[in-house]
């Protein structure tokens, strides 16, 4: 029965009981049929009863009236006979459709009644009673056997009715009997079948209550009946998904409020001010950092406040700096930008308070604030500010005193080392080894000192920003062959085989072409300078990418390469791979880090990949255009003739390129 | 007071059953002496019925009233009152008719007849205790014409008939002639009020004349037999439902040749 669902089952009782019931009303419907039949027979059969008793008094009227005729003589006696006569055999016809038979007899039987009760009226009218009296004697022998004939009629009809009726008595009460029988049976088993069927649905139904109230209870362990296939099951179904609903909704509310707490704790620890405005820029929380960054307006950083409330506070106690507005206009600029999505400003009080304002919308249209006290930060910045802006000044003038002192150290060395060289000549041609070799010594030690001197003086003008570059069109492969030249020399001094790869097209760049041709001179002189016995490889390319255009020089070689820690310092100042380098090659240390400072000035940038041992490979990557503006002729001259100037007397620009390591 | 009144009524309408016969309307055949002489013997015999009739009538009260014993009508008493209403009917008195003539012979006949009657029903008419007695014109008239056709006996009848369905007594019930003459006759529309019929007609084998003489209904006939039809009169009998001026009676008198 669990498998069916409840209004099946309804459904199959109500129709178990419904049939039983048809068939009881089939049946009695036939009884009452039959009984119906029967009766109409025992009706009938009354109605011919009283058709042939009131042929048996129609027959009495008659014989009355034809007697009362004989004696009266009245015609109204005559009509009433004839009248009773017409009745009678209209009876008669009546009770002739059951006992056709018997009626004949009678209508024979009352002819000769009539005939002779008639004759002896005559009689009567005529005067003769004696004749009259004779023939109604006669009459009245046939009137004996009419009425007799009649009353047997009724007997015999009478008991056949009675026979009638009681069959159909004893049908209706066999039909009784039984039907109380079936309603017997019937009431039993409804009774038997409803509490079956109530049992099936009050039990789990019970049960469901039972979980029902537990869950109302709040206890979600609750056992939820087993789901049937019927109305219930489907209860019971709902309610597990409810149960598995509300052990989640605990677990969610659970987890919530560890997240409340979570974040409340944090927002309450962190550092900042922290405060939430709801969407009517009213507060909804704050911590209590706040309050400390603001002690003037603490009464006011509660739940409920609003943000332009906190602003008038602001005016009125914190006194901002309102940056030479009106506390109006400030009111309605700090407005406007709280009404942008995400926005960070610094604000400052007079009271030396900086706060950072960091404020940003949520998804619900309430606004996040948070407050950072940032006044040590500014006042640390305001002293870096102060710090750096004195070593700049210190670092200008050094830079200045080192541009002038190497001006001032070169002219005096000028003519130390001019006047040296000439010893040295005069002794060479003397032979006189004496004087020669120390002199010889003064003359090196001057070219390096003034190599140096130049070195310093680049850096300085450099960190001075007093660099200035002149750029004009240069013939790349010319520029190559000239550099070939002037290497070839310091290549051959180490064994060193030098090997030029550029294409014969490749063209003019726009670039200083002093200061490109030192730095390719400064990579191709080092490479000579570590490597013996071994190729330099000196190759010119153009290449192309997304931004730009580039001339890409590169010096490769297969010396004694640098470590990785080497390469991290290539590029400082006054440094070179290890101190013991200097030593053995000799140099100032400053060429690369020149080298590079140029090559940004101009636009470009040196690389630099190496593994000891293994040789290194220097990559100068210079914009096709690489100077923007172009000086004026008559500026570009005189800077031209000034470093002419300082150089031209100590041999120009190839000995630089030979001295520089 | 209601009883005697109806007794009154009864009387009255026996009495205009029977009627009057003015001798002007008369149709009588006109062939002959002796047919002239039938004729007035006929009506002669019907006036003398209808004066014995008129003076039951008017003596019903009298007959009908259950305290007095002697009603004082014995058969002299009432053919005195009976002669005197027929001398004021017919101007003649009876018994100036010549007893031997036919006339005389037939009328005499009919006097005796009535006291016959009267004498023979004295125990009734003076019976106390009861009060209708059915002694009623109709009746008397019948009892006298039976009486007549006793004394007359082969030589003349007289009776009271009607239309069929008028006739409340068998024995008044009209012959096969008499039904053909009220029919086509007496009953057609042009008949002329209270005019006689006659002829010689042969009857039961013999030659006669016969005298039709029309009753109709007055005022006084209708308590009995006029409306509502059906509603029992004042002997039991059921109303016929006649009206004012139809034809109620007929005397019927036959004269054997």
């Amino acid at each position: 029965m669990a498998r069916l669902n409840i209004r099946t089952r309804i459904i199959l009782l109500s129709s178990a009981l419904l049939i039983v019931i048809l068939g009881t009303n089939i049946y009695l419907t036939r009884k009452l049929a039959n009984n119906s039949a029967t009766l109409a027979e025992v009706a009938d059969l009354i109605g011919v009863i009283e058709s042939a008793n009131g042929a048996r008094v129609a027959f009495g009227e008659f014989r009355y009236w034809l007697t009362d005729l004989a004696v009266s003589m009245l015609t109204l006696s005559e009509r009433n006979a004839a009248e009773a006569r017409s009745r009678m055999e209209h009876l008669l016809h009546q009770v002739a459709a059951k006992k056709p038979d018997r009626i004949v007899s009678v209508r024979a039987e009352l002819a000769q009644f009539q005939k002779f009760a008639t004759d002896a009226v005559e009689e009567y009218t005529a005067d003769r009673r004696v004749m009259g009296n004779s023939l109604l004697a006669q009459a009245r022998r046939h009137s004996a056997v009419v009425d007799q004939l009649l009353g047997s009629i009724v007997t015999e009809l009478t008991s056949e009715a009675a026979a009638a009726r009681d069959r159909a008595v004893a049908d209706v009460a066999t039909a009784t009997r039984i039907t109380q029988g079936i309603a017997v049976a019937v009431v039993f088993m409804a009774a038997l079948l409803t509490f079956f069927l109530l049992r099936s649905i009050t039990l789990p139904l019970r049960r469901l209550v039972v979980a029902i109230d537990g869950l109302n209870a709040g206890n979600v362990a609750v056992p939820i009946p087993a789901a049937g296939h019927d109305e219930i099951g489907a209860m019971a179904r709902t309610l597990a998904m409810f149960r598995d609903t509300l052990t989640e909704r605990d677990r969610l509310t659970a987890e919530r409020e560890h997240e409340r707490k979570t974040l409340a704790a944090a927002i309450a620890t962190i550092s900042d001010g922290f405060v939430l405005y709801d969407a009517d820029d009213r507060i909804v929380a704050c911590n209590e950092r706040v309050r400390e960054i603001y002690p003037q307006r603490a009464d006011l950083f509660r739940p409920g406040t609003s943000f332009r409330e906190i602003l008038e506070a602001a005016v009125v106690r914190s006194v901002p700096d309102l940056k030479g507005q009106t506390p109006k206009e400030w009111i309605e600029e700090r407005l406007r930008q709280h009404s942008a999505p995400y926005s960070v400003a610094e604000h400052s009080y007079r009271n030396d308070l900086w706060v950072r304002v960091t404020q940003r919308k949520t998804h619900d249209g309430g606004t996040v604030f948070v407050y950072t006290d940032i006044t040590e930060l500014k006042r640390r910045q305001i002293e870096l500010e102060q710090a750096r802006e004195g070593a700049e000044a210190a670092n200008r003038t050094k830079s200045r005193f080192l541009a002038n002192m190497s001006h001032e150290l070169r002219t005096p060395l000028n003519a130390i080392i001019g006047i040296a060289e000439i010893l040295h000549e005069e002794a060479q041609e003397e032979r006189n080894e004496t004087v020669s070799e120390p002199v010889g010594r003064i003359v090196r030690a001057g070219k390096h000192l003034l190599m140096l001197i130049n070195d310093i003086l680049d850096l300085s003008k450099i960190e001075a920003g007093k660099l200035d570059l002149y750029p004009e069109e240069i013939d790349v492969a010319a520029l190559i062959g000239e550099l070939t030249k002037t290497t070839q020399p310091m290549a051959d001094k180490n064994n060193n085989k030098l090997t030029i790869d550029c294409p014969a097209d490749i063209g003019v760049m726009q670039a200083d072409s002093t200061r490109v041709r030192q730095v390719l001179l400064n990579l191709l002189s080092n490479a000579c300078k570590f490597t013996e016995k071994g190729e330099i490889r000196f190759i010119a390319r153009r290449e192309a990418d997304r931004s730009a255009k580039w001339l890409v020089f590169t010096v490769a070689d297969n010396g004694i390469g640098m470590t990785e820690e080497q390469l991290g310092r290539l590029f400082q100042e006054f440094s070179q791979a290890d101190s013991s380098t200097t030593r053995k090659y000799g140099g100032t240390g400053l060429g690369l880090a020149i080298s590079q400072h140029l090559c940004r000035a101009m636009g470009g940038e040196i690389t630099a990949k190496s593994a000891p041992g293994r040789g290194a490979v220097f990559t100068v990557r210079m914009p096709d255009q690489s100077l923007r503006g172009t000086p004026r002729r008559d500026e570009m001259a005189a800077v031209a003739a000034d470093f002419v100037m300082h150089n031209v007397p100590i041999g120009g620009m190839q000995q630089r390129a030979e001295r520089d390591g | 007071m209601v009883r005697s009144r109806h007794w009154r009524v009864t009387a009255t309408v026996a009495f205009m059953f029977i009627g009057a016969i003015p001798a002007s309307v008369i149709c009588a055949a006109p062939d002959g002496e002796d047919l002239r002489e039938d004729l007035l013997i006929g009506k002669s015999l019907a006036d003398m019925l209808l004066a014995g009739e008129t003076v039951i009538s008017r003596e019903q009260d009298r007959i009908n009233d259950p305290k007095f014993g002697d009603k004082g009508l014995s058969g002299d008493a009432l053919i005195e009152q009976a002669r005197e209403t027929y001398r004021k009917t017919t101007g003649v008195d009876p018994a100036t008719v010549d007893p031997a003539s036919r006339h005389g012979r037939l009328l005499r006949a009919q006097m005796d007849a009535i006291v016959e009657v009267m004498d023979a029903n004295q125990a009734t008419i003076n019976a106390t205790g009861t009060g209708f007695k059915g002694f009623i014109p109709a009746v008397f008239a019948r009892l006298v014409n039976e009486a007549f056709a006793r004394r007359a006996k082969g030589e003349a009848e007289v009776k009271a008939t009607g239309p069929p369905d008028r006739i409340r007594n068998r024995k008044a019930r009209p012959d096969v002639w008499e039904t053909d003459v009220i029919k086509s006759r007496l009953l057609a529309p042009n008949w002329p009020r209270d005019r006689a019929y006659s002829a010689a007609v042969e009857t039961g084998g013999r030659r006669a004349f016969r005298v039709m003489v029309p009753q109709y209904y007055d005022e006084t006939c209708l308590a009995c037999h006029g409306s509502p039809k059906g509603e029992v009169d004042i002997t039991g009998y059921p109303k016929e439902g006649a009206k004012l001026n139809e034809l109620g009676g007929v005397i019927s008198i036959i004269l054997y040749q």
